[in-house]
Parts: structure tokens; C-alpha cells; sequence
């Protein structure tokens, strides 16, 4: 049986055997079902919210038909919702791949920045060029931070700590066309996001109280080069820029301890889930490597991940680190995953003013933001890949 | 109908002093009755109220205070109510307004009046007064009416004596003696066997025995049966009781006071502790008192809270309230001997001479025609003694301070003079001006002359005066309208100049014609240049010159003649004119306009034109375009109100005309104007619009893309880029939801730079403004030498074995080098590094092979044998570099070639 892990509580939640919640149309002589208070709903989301009654499958047929009777009006719904937080999850849930995607960073590394400009980029850049149908999926709003950024261009604040490893995800439904059989078919994929505070992992109780980065499929781990001590000699920062001192080798190790005690990893094996391993704020070193430089080179926009540009990139970024002194983080992460990629991202491509929180007046150009998100796609196989061998 | 102003201050005013925010109805504060139902009769009436008002608000008195609310209550309502207040028909809706809300606040005091006197159902007219006063809204009449219908008994209060006649160490021994003797009261001191009660409180009674008294004659009776009585301290005490009130009776006839005082005193200290009247009327029964008189007593008692003080206190707080003559009057029914009278006195005679010294200064003052120190004085006075009649009399009789610094010139339009002056020193505000006009001295009173102006103003313009001959002028202030200051004069003799001079030029000769005062006798016209200053003949109100010389300006002067005092000519001040004779105007055929990039970021326009001989060019910017085609010919008046003339004075280079002027951003149509004669010749008009340009532009290279950025003007929602790069150049434009969505301004430069020149372009209702240029530049990219790292092909006919050995070892690799462009003189470095990260630098690993004087020829790879020491264990990586020159790229092949593992 497919179990996908429900985007909002993340629980692993059998694909084909989802609940209902109740349409509200009850059938002729029995009173219509009214929104009320879900306990699971707010217990294992947080949320505290009015809603419709939600049950389970009546039969125990595989899969559960696409609609069941509400068994207090009677009434016949095709809503479905997560069995275990009653979320309403899309019609096209159940038969998707849906990877939940973990973004992860320590303190002020930048993560709702590149989430926000990340979203952005779905929805226009990425959603062109491989010619999907984005939108922001159930029944969230969307995200305001976009507006926030673009319109006001002012940074945020930093990100408030989750309660109980709560808070609400970017769902975003990326469906896309592609033939089987010589027939035109369209696959569906949920991309889900949690924007982890900062702080939520400086203390290990912490790390283990964030549900969601067990149920990741895959991760984002975005790091701070202004936290590399001799990458930051090379750049000239004001001292807003650097808020934090903590190294990101102890940040990186409790993420490590946490994906093995969730995930059941065994010590002499590395960790399997794909994790890419973006270093932000790239832009501060335009300069110190130039423009011709691999890493600042604009990436292939054709519709597919380009493997030897991404395999280009990962070496001379574990050549930097080297460089910097911080190998530690490349040696850990050889111990310990099995699958990772390093990226150089920057979300607003050039340096904001960080005492005022202003963006560059330039306005935001992002710099490879995306290609995390499309490795860890091309492992889903959502997208396909070039060059890989 | 009349307005009563005494009536009004004593019913209105007067009652209202001391009581901020509380206000009466509109009818009683206007003082408009429901008979006034004549709209003219009733805005004259308003008229004189606020008169009223405003006069009574002047004085520093508490009724000018409440006139002061008034005033701004009044203006209130004329804000809210506006023109209503002078209909009859509001009126009445206020008279029913008011009767309501009287009926309503009637029936609360009922409410009230029985919640709080209901129990004991009495209430002392002092009481009742006190509640009309503060609570009932001033009638006591009202509030007696309100407490009958509350079903209380309205009561007159006791005159309580505050003196029994005997000294206080008398009435000391008469207290002791009494409680000794046993006696409750003076009364059973005289009546030892009563056992009734019995009235005191308007005479001693007792129901039912008319024959029993306070007399002489029953204390001789008490006295013999004294004597009589066996020794004993209680009959030592009484007689010596007897013996006082015998003794008293000689000074105090009315034995019932000594006996009313002595029963009060009894219970003093119960009514000052505070204990309820009803407690305090049931120890005065308990003394034998009928329980009437007993309530009646006890409700008489003097308040021990928030009531008037007596004495020095209730003194000091009438002079701190500016109530100096109250402050007499109860100084004066204070007794003699009242303990406090002597500092009283002394507190209130202090008050008195300050402030008869205060109005004698005032006077003294005023004989000095000090009026400002007069009214300061009286000011202070008022602060002493706030109503006392007096001072007000002597403020309202006092004449507003001089005004000063009279300013007097010769007015242009219209014609006459412009009078200006300051107020006196110590002027209050509000006071009113009058100019007065005399013909052969300056006028020495308020109605001495014609009057100019009468006004708040401290200026004026007399248009009356006659040119030529000496005016004198006064002004005077007052602040009632009744009495006046002494003037400030000034005397000016005016000569208005002619007006309206108009020159009209043509090859022949140069017109004028003027506008004169119906005073002159004469204009007469010179003209200064060219020439020695060469009368000219006039004619009506215009002259012709035909002496004239083309191209050349010609200037004129215009001097108007008046008649003088005994004959003589007085002249006014010359005005001069100019002209320049000229032929027929030429139309601009060619402006040409074009927007300017400053550094400032100011917008500035350049415009070119043919410059002609003794042409005069205006060129003019409006928003619209002209009513009339190129080259019409308009009344030069008319041109010269089309949009506004662009300043700057033309450079003349090559017979090219050049002016660079700021302009505001927008669209504009630049017209130039011709003048000569017969009037404006319409050029060709120009339409261009300017906008601010962008700001901030940069080039930023990535590979092979190129990003532009800059900062968008506000309201600009288009650019014009221009890229112009050696092999990729274009112009295009960009609007600004796409330079947004592609994160600024993609370009294509393969290997050379470039400049870009951005134009913003501003979209308005009567087309585009496009801004001036801005620009930049990028150098181009560093030549990029790419390499490929491969296996040498085995020879062929290469023994397989051979083959499948050197596979093995897979130590031998060929590097190939390649480039797009001719590349000379290089010096390449291949180097071999072990370890997971590849070698950043040459230096970072071994060199395998070094070559000098490198050609490379697009299309031509050149190849670099190389072969890996067997010492290097995988993983290890081959890179390449290209050590000299500088400015050279190397382009790493994929990374499956250079790292062996």
C-alpha cells in the first residue's frame, strides 16, 4: 500500500484509503452536517478551525471509492481529507507522489527569504520552463510573504519558534503533462514546505520536537557561508550581517542525529533521502570568484535537471569548502548521507542593507535558487534529467 | 422689543459667575422671548446681545468671564445652526426644547428632593436655596414647587444665636454650674419640676401652661427657695446659677436666648462629629424640648462641611475671589467682639488700601494719557474687586491705546493712497480703526474730516484723495466704538503715475497710448534714446514717433502733470517704456527639442531654432497645443498668455539659436513666438514629453548573460533599452511587470561588452515622455579556453593485450585544448591532485606538464599528453590551467573526466 506523508501533519497516511469530510448536502430527510469544532484537526495541526464532520471509508474496499455517504446526513461527499489530521487534502492526492520537502537551517541563515523567492520562482520561472500547472494547493491562502518581499522589498522578521513543531506548510500542486504509451497523461505532485525557525534547532530537544523533518522525504538543508569563519574573511560584511556565531558543523550533526533516530537509520549506514545542501547569500562572493566562475554561471533552462552543470557545481563547491577550512562539513556529510548535492543560491542577488532591512534598490534577481528543488524533483522523478551517467 | 442689559446681567449673568460649563437654554442665554417672532427684529435683537457680550467680555470680571462663554457657545451654535439662528421658527422649536427639558429636570428634582429629604419630610429654605442654585438650575421658586410636590415641609431655618449675652468665662461658670446643680437646661434651672416638654425655638412655651415664664420674677422666686433649701454643693451650684442669670438678665432681657444658646452648646459637639440631624434632634428632646422645636434646632445648626465659612475664613476666601466689596460687607457684620474681627479687620483694610491705591494710580495714569498703564492698573484693580463698579467704570471710559507708526504712500490701482500703521502699546486685540481725511490739517478728532475707513484693519486705501495737493490723515482706536483714541497723523501729497502704457512698433514708426488720472493735466513724452532726450507730441492719450530706427530700441518716458497748490505744476514720478521698431515677425519653422541628461538629475530640455536679424523670439510651454496653425499671426497680448515662456537667454552660434532651460516632467507643446510688427507670428509647435530617467543602472555579467538593473522613476511603467555590444546589439522595450518577473533586464553578450542607454517612458492622456538617456557599460568577458580530459586512442594494431593492459593502468590521458577564439602565447599548466576536492589552484596539485607559447586557433584542439605517476591513489582529479597571460577563462571539462575514482 502507497503511504504518502499528509503535508500538514505529516503522519504517514495510506494514499488510497483517505477520509471524507462531509459536503454539507445531506440527503432528502435528514438534517445537512454543520461546521464544528475538530479536536484532531487542532491537535495535530494546531489549527482551530470550523469545519464539516470528517469519517473514514465505509467498506473496506482498496482503493475507497472516490465518494462515501456521510453517515449523519446521508449525504454523498468526494471531499477527502487526511485520516489522522482531517486536513482537506486535493482530489488528486491519492494518486500522486507527493515528497515532503524539510527545509532546514540554522538561525538567520535566510530560509524564509528562499522559501518566499523560491515560491515565487515556482510559480513563474520554474512553472514555464517545464511547462506545469503550479498553484498553491487546499485551503491556505496564499502565502503573503510573496508581497511582502516584492512589494514592500522590505526582509523580514525573523521567523517566530513553532509551537509544538507547528506551523503552516507551502503546499503547492505541481502537475504536468507527459505521454505514456503514446497517450498524453498528467502526473500530479505535491511539494510541501515547512519553513523551520532557526532557533527551533539550537537546542536538541528542539531538533527532536520537530515532527516533520521524520516524515521529509527529502530535505533542503540551506547554510550560511557568513558562518564559515574564512569564508567570512573574504567578504566584506557589516556587522548586522552576522547575527549568529554558531558553527554550522553542530547545526549540521543535531539535523544528522534527528534524520537517524526518525528515519531508523542504522549506524554504519548513511542516511538515504536525497538532501540538498544550498549555501545562501552567494552573492556576497560575486567578486572573490568572478564572474566566470562555475558557480555563477547562469545554469541550462531547458525542461529537465542538467546533471553535469549540477555535478560541476557540487565539486567546485566542496573545493571552496576545502578552501575554507570548513571540509568538516563535507566530510560529515560524506559520512553520513548518501545521497546530497551542494548548491550556491542567492535569493535577492545582490546584499540587502541588513541594519535597515532593505533590499537592494536594484530589486530581487535570484541566482539558481531553484536547481535544490529540481535535483531533489529529478530524484522523484517529477522532472526528468540530462547528462547523468 | 427692548433689551434690558441690567435685567439680563442680574437675571442671566450675575447668577451664573463662579459656574463654569453650566449654560442656560438658547432663549434664556439670547434672552429671546416667544413674542419675538419678527426676523428682522429678532436679528437686531441677537445683534445687541452679542454686543452685550463682546463688551462685558473685554472686562477681567466674572461676569465677563460668563460673557466670554457666551461669545464661545455662540459661536458654536452659529456653526451648527448657521442662518436658523435668525429664524423665528428655530425659536420656537428651542422654546419647546427648553419647556421639555425643564419638565424633565423637574421631575428628577422631585426624585431627588424626596430620595434625600424624604425621611425626616422637612427641608430648610437655606437647603432648598442652595439646591435651586446648584442643582435646580437657579429658581428657588422651581425648587420650592419641586419639594411640596416631593411632600416635603419647606422649613425657614432658626437664627441660632451665636452669642448668649455673657462673657465666655460667664457663661463657662453658668454651664458648670447648671450640670452641678443637676439642671438639664436653663429652663429647669428656673422650672426644677418640669416634666413636660417645652418649645424654645421661638420662645419658651410649654402646651398647656400659657402661665409659665422665663422672667426676672421666676429667678428671684428660684433664688428665695434656694436660700431656703439645705447647704449642699448642688444648692451652692444653684444659686450661684441664679445669681449669673440674674446678673445676665440686666445685658440679655431674653432669659429663652440663654437657655436656646446653652442647649445648642449642649449638643454642638454630637453636630460637629458629624452625627445625622435626626440623632442630634433626639439628644436636644432628651433635654426636655418638644420634638418639633428639638428637629427644628437641630436642622438649624450651623453646616459643619462644605457651607459658607464664618468669620476670618469666609473673609480670606471673599478677597481671594476677587469679591472685595463682599468681603466689606461681611467684615461689617462680623461682630465686635468676635475673636476673629480683629485680624479680619486688618486683612480687609490691607485689600482696601491696595486697591484704592490701584485706582488712583489708574487715574493718575490716565491724566498722563498713559492708557495702557491705566488699564493695567485697573486691570489689577479688577483682580481685587472683580464687579465693583468702580473699576468698571472707569474701564469702559477708558480709551484704547494710540495707535502708532503711520505709514502712508502712494497707492498704484486704484489711484490714492495706501495707509498703514500699528497698534498703541498694550493695545488689547479687537479693537476697531478710523481713518479720518482732512483737506488742510490733520484731523484732531474722531469726526474732524471725512471719514476713509473704519475697520479692524491697520490698514486702508483712500482712493478719495486728490492728486496734487497735501492730504492729512488721523487714525484713531476704541475698543466700544464710543470712546477714541488720540489719532496718529501723517499728511502725503500723491501724484499717480500714468498706467497701462502700451508701445506698438513697426518699421515706421513706434505708438503708445496709456491710461492717466482724471486729475492730469497734462502727459508729457520724451524719448530718452535713442537721442538726447527728444520731446515727442502728444496726442489725447497717445503719441506716434516716426523718427525711428529699425531694429534699434527705442525708450520712452511718460511723465503726468497735475496741478499744485497756488498754480504750480507738480509732476509725477516718469514711467518708461520701450520699443523696438521692426518689420513685419518671421515665423520659427524649425525648433527642435530635445531632453538633456544633467548630472543632477534635474530635467532639462535643449532647444535649437534659426536665429534671425532683430528677431525677438518667445518660446512658450503649455500642456495643449495652440488654437492657432503655424505661422498665424495673433495680437502679441494673446501669444504672451499662451502656457508659460521657457527663461534663458539664446545662444547665438552659426546662426543657430541654442537655449537649455529646466522644464517640469510631463508632455509638453513648445511653441515659439515671433514679435515684431502687427504683433506674434505662431511658429511650427513641438510636442515632447519628459520624464525623470531611471536612476542607478548597473551591468552585472554572469557567464554569458548580462543582466541590466536599475531604479524605476515613480509612474514610469516602460523602458527604452539600447544594447550595443560588438556582435549581439539591439533596441527593445520593457515594461516593468516584466522587468520584474525576469528580475531585471536580460542580455546577450557571448564574449565582448557593452553599453546599454535606458529611456524611461511615461504613458500620460496626451501621449509618451520619455526621459533623457542614461547609461552604462561592462567590459567584455575574460576569452575562454576550454579543455577535455580523455584517454589517447590506442594505436591501431595494438596487440589487444596490450590494449587491455593499458586500460588497466589508466594512467595515460590527453588534454585537449580548444577555444572560440584566437588565443596567442599561452603558458598551460595540467596538474594532478589526490583527495575528494579538486585542486582550485595549479599550485594545489602536481604538475604532469607545463607548456609555453601556446597557440590556439578556433576549431583546433591542441592536445597535452599526459600520463599520472602510479603514486596517486584514487581518487584523484586532472585539471588545466592557463597560467600566463592573464584574462583567460578555463572551462572545466564535465567532472567525470577530471576526477578518477
Amino acid at each position: 500500500m502507497s503511504r504518502l506523508a499528509c503535508p500538514y501533519c505529516y503522519h504517514r497516511i495510506p494514499a488510497n484509503r483517505l477520509w471524507y469530510q462531509c459536503s454539507g448536502q445531506s440527503a432528502p430527510g435528514f438534517k445537512a452536517c454543520t461546521a464544528v469544532r475538530d479536536p484532531d484537526r487542532e491537535r495535530e495541526t494546531g489549527l482551530n478551525v470550523m469545519s464539516r464532520p470528517a469519517y473514514g471509508p465505509q467498506r473496506k474496499l482498496i482503493p475507497a471509492p472516490r465518494k462515501e455517504v456521510c453517515p449523519a446526513c446521508h449525504g454523498a461527499s468526494g471531499i477527502r481529507v487526511c485520516p489522522c489530521c482531517h486536513t482537506p487534502l486535493s482530489v488528486n492526492f491519492a494518486e500522486s507522489t507527493s515528497p515532503l520537502i524539510a527545509m532546514v537551517g540554522a538561525k538567520n541563515t535566510g530560509k524564509t527569504v528562499y522559501l518566499t523567492v523560491l515560491s515565487q520562482e515556482l510559480r513563474t520561472g520554474l512553472r514555464r520552463r517545464f511547462g506545469a500547472d503550479v498553484r498553491v494547493s487546499g485551503d491556505q491562502p496564499s502565502p503573503t510573504n510573496t508581497a511582502d518581499l516584492y512589494s514592500n522589498r522590505k526582509l523580514f522578521e525573523q521567523t517566530a519558534k513553532s509551537n509544538d513543531g507547528r506551523r503552516d506548510p507551502l503546499v503547492f500542486e505541481w502537475r504536468q503533462e507527459r505521454q505514456v504509451l503514446r497517450r498524453n497523461t498528467f502526473k500530479t505532485s505535491f511539494l510541501s514546505f515547512y519553513d523551520t525557525a532557526g532557533e527551533d534547532l539550537i537546542r536538541q530537544d528542539h531538533v527532536h520536537d520537530l515532527q516533520y523533518l521524520g516524515a521529509a522525504d527529502a530535505l533542503i538543508l540551506l547554510l550560511d557561508p557568513f558562518m564559515l569563519p574564512e569564508a567570512r574573511d573574504r567578504v566584506r560584511l557589516p556587522d548586522e550581517a552576522v547575527k549568529t556565531g554558531e558553527p554550522t558543523i553542530e547545526v549540521l550533526s543535531r539535523i544528522t542525529e534527528k534524520l537517524r533516530v526518525t528515519h531508523e537509520v542504522k549506524a554504519k549506514n548513511k542516511i538515504a533521502i536525497p538532501v540538498s545542501v544550498a549555501f545562501a547569500k552567494i552573492d556576497a562572493f560575486y567578486d572573490e570568484l568572478g564572474s566566470d566562475h562555475p558557480v555563477l554561471q547562469t545554469p541550462p533552462t531547458g525542461p529537465e535537471y542538467d546533471d553535469v552543470s549540477g555535478q560541476a557545481v557540487h565539486e567546485h563547491i566542496r573545493a571552496l569548502l576545502h578552501e575554507w577550512g570548513a571540509d568538516d562539513i563535507d566530510t560529515h556529510l560524506r559520512f553520513n548521507y548518501a545521497n546530497f548535492r551542494y548548491f550556491a543560491v542567492s535569493a535577492l542577488g545582490a546584499q540587502p542593507n541588513y541594519a535597515t532591512k532593505e533590499i537592494d534598490p536594484g530589486g530581487i534577481r535570484p541566482h539558481r535558487v531553484d536547481e535544490p528543488l529540481v535535483w531533489l524533483l529529478s530524484k522523484f522523478g517529477v522532472v526528468p534529467v540530462r547528462g547523468q551517467r | 422689543m427692548s433689551f434690558d442689559q441690567e435685567a439680563y446681567e442680574r437675571e442671566v449673568v450675575r447668577p451664573l459667575r463662579g459656574k463654569r460649563g453650566k449654560l442656560p437654554p438658547p432663549p434664556v442665554m439670547y434672552a429671546v422671548r416667544p413674542d419675538l417672532r419678527d426676523r428682522a427684529a429678532l436679528e437686531a435683537h441677537l445683534k445687541r446681545v452679542r454686543a452685550f457680550w463682546g463688551q462685558k467680555a473685554r472686562g477681567n470680571t466674572n461676569a465677563g468671564a460668563v460673557c466670554k462663554q457666551f461669545i464661545a457657545a455662540d459661536e458654536e451654535l452659529k456653526r451648527t445652526a448657521g442662518g436658523r439662528l435668525a429664524d423665528p421658527l428655530w425659536w420656537q422649536d428651542q422654546f419647546r426644547q427648553s419647556a421639555d427639558d425643564q419638565k424633565a429636570a423637574r421631575t428628577e428634582l422631585v426624585r431627588k428632593l424626596r430620595e434625600a429629604y424624604g425621611a425626616s419630610g422637612r427641608i430648610t429654605r437655606a437647603q432648598l436655596t442652595a439646591i435651586a442654585q446648584h442643582v435646580g438650575g437657579g429658581e428657588v421658586a422651581q425648587a420650592e414647587a419641586a419639594a411640596r410636590e416631593a411632600g416635603l415641609t419647606v422649613i425657614d431655618v432658626l437664627e441660632l444665636p451665636a452669642d448668649c449675652g455673657l462673657s465666655r468665662t460667664q457663661y463657662d461658670q453658668l454651664r458648670d454650674r447648671l450640670a452641678e446643680a443637676g439642671a438639664r437646661t436653663v429652663v429647669h434651672l428656673l422650672h426644677p419640676g418640669l416634666t413636660v416638654p417645652f418649645a424654645i425655638a421661638r420662645g419658651f412655651t410649654v402646651a398647656g401652661r400659657p402661665q409659665l415664664g422665663l422672667g426676672p420674677e421666676r429667678i428671684t422666686e428660684q433664688l428665695e427657695q434656694a436660700e431656703k433649701a439645705a447647704d449642699s454643693t448642688a444648692t451652692r451650684a444653684r444659686k450661684t446659677a441664679l445669681a449669673l442669670l440674674r446678673s445676665a438678665y440686666t445685658k440679655v432681657p431674653d432669659l429663652a436666648a440663654i437657655a436656646l444658646f446653652h442647649i445648642v452648646d449642649q449638643v454642638g459637639d454630637a453636630h460637629r462629629a458629624g452625627l445625622d440631624t435626626k440623632f442630634v434632634a433626639a439628644q436636644i428632646a432628651e433635654l426636655g424640648v418638644t420634638e418639633a422645636d428639638a428637629q427644628l434646632i437641630a436642622i438649624s445648626l450651623p453646616s459643619t462641611g462644605g457651607g459658607p465659612e464664618r468669620g476670618l475664613d469666609r473673609i480670606q476666601k471673599l478677597i481671594e475671589g476677587r469679591r472685595l466689596g463682599e468681603a466689606r460687607a461681611a467684615l461689617a457684620a462680623l461682630p465686635g467682639d468676635h475673636p476673629e474681627h480683629a485680624a479680619a479687620t486688618e486683612l480687609v483694610t490691607k485689600a482696601v488700601a491696595a486697591f484704592d491705591d490701584l485706582l488712583r494710580q489708574a487715574a493718575d495714569a490716565e491724566r498722563r494719557h498713559d492708557v495702557a498703564g491705566a488699564a493695567r492698573l485697573l486691570q489689577q484693580a479688577g483682580e481685587l474687586d472683580a464687579d465693583n463698579a468702580q473699576v468698571l467704570a472707569a474701564q469702559e471710559r477708558l480709551p484704547a491705546p494710540d495707535p502708532a507708526q503711520l505709514s502712508l504712500a502712494e497707492h498704484a490701482s486704484p489711484p490714492g493712497v495706501r495707509l498703514s500703521w500699528a497698534a498703541g502699546p498694550g493695545a488689547p486685540g479687537g479693537l476697531t480703526y478710523r481713518v479720518v481725511r482732512g483737506d488742510d490739517r490733520p484731523p484732531v478728532h474722531e469726526t474732524d474730516g471725512v471719514r476713509v475707513a473704519q475697520s479692524a484693519d491697520r490698514a486702508a486705501v483712500d482712493a478719495g484723495v486728490t492728486p496734487g495737493r497735501p492730504a492729512h490723515y488721523a487714525v484713531f482706536a476704541s475698543a466700544n466704538g464710543t470712546v477714541w483714541s488720540r489719532p496718529v497723523t501723517g499728511s502725503i501729497t500723491v501724484l499717480p503715475r500714468v498706467g497701462e502704457v502700451t508701445l506698438d512698433a513697426d518699421e515706421t514708426s513706434v505708438s503708445g497710448s496709456w491710461q492717466q488720472h482724471p486729475a492730469v493735466i497734462e502727459v508729457r513724452v520724451r524719448r530718452t534714446r535713442p537721442g538726447p532726450g527728444t520731446p515727442i507730441r502728444v496726442t489725447g492719450h497717445g503719441f506716434r514717433d516716426t523718427a525711428v530706427r529699425v531694429g534699434e530700441p527705442h525708450h520712452y518716458e511718460l511723465t503726468a502733470v497735475y496741478p499744485g497748490p497756488g498754480g504750480r505744476e507738480q509732476l509725477a514720478e516718469p514711467v518708461v517704456a520701450s520699443a523696438t521698431p521692426r518689420g513685419a515677425a518671421r515665423p520659427v519653422g524649425d525648433l527642435a527639442v530635445e531632453p538633456l541628461t544633467t548630472a543632477d538629475g534635474a530635467l532639462r530640455v535643449r532647444l535649437t531654432w534659426t536665429a534671425g536679424e532683430h528677431d525677438e523670439i518667445e518660446i512658450r510651454r503649455s500642456d495643449r497645443p495652440p488654437a492657432w496653425g503655424a505661422g498665424e499671426q495673433v495680437p502679441a497680448a494673446r501669444a504672451r498668455s499662451f502656457g508659460a515662456v521657457l527663461p534663458g537667454v539664446p545662444v547665438v552660434r552659426g546662426g543657430m539659436a541654442t537655449m537649455d532651460c529646466a522644464v517640469p516632467p510631463g508632455q509638453h507643446v513648445y511653441v515659439p513666438f515671433s514679435y515684431g510688427a502687427g504683433g506674434a507670428a505662431v511658429g511650427r509647435a513641438v510636442a515632447m514629453g519628459v520624464t525623470a530617467p531611471v536612476t542607478s543602472p548597473q551591468l552585472r555579467r554572469t557567464g554569458d548573460r548580462i543582466i541590466l538593473t536599475w531604479l524605476w522613476p515613480d509612474d514610469v511603467g516602460l523602458a527604452e533599452v539600447r544594447w550595443d555590444s560588438p556582435r549581439a546589439g539591439a533596441t527593445f522595450t520593457i515594461s516593468r511587470a516584466k522587468y520584474d518577473a525576469e528580475s531585471g533586464c536580460p542580455l546577450t553578450a557571448p564574449t565582448g561588452g557593452g553599453s546599454a542607454e535606458i529611456r524611461a517612458i511615461a504613458v500620460g492622456p496626451t501621449g509618451t515622455a520619455q526621459s533623457p538617456p542614461v547609461t552604462c557599460s561592462i567590459g567584455p568577458r575574460a576569452t575562454r579556453v576550454a579543455y577535455t580530459v580523455a584517454r589517447p586512442q590506442p594505436p591501431s594494431g595494438k596487440p589487444l593485450l596490450a590494449k587491455l593492459r593499458d586500460r588497466v593502468r589508466d594512467r595515460a590521458r590527453v588534454v585537449a585544448l580548444a577555444s572560440e577564439d584566437e588565443c596567442h602565447d599561452l603558458e598551460v599548466v595540467v596538474v594532478a591532485a589526490a583527495g575528494v576536492a579538486m585542486p582550485m589552484r595549479a599550485t594545489q596539485g602536481t604538475e604532469l606538464a607545463r607548456e609555453s607559447g601556446v597557440h590556439l586557433r578556433p576549431g583546433v584542439p591542441y592536445p597535452i599528453a599526459i600520463e599520472v605517476p602510479a603514486s596517486f591513489a584514487r581518487p584523484y582529479w586532472i585539471r588545466c590551467f592557463v597560467e600566463k597571460p592573464g584574462g583567460y577563462a578555463v572551462t572545466d571539462p564535465p567532472v567525470d573526466q577530471m576526477k578518477v575514482s
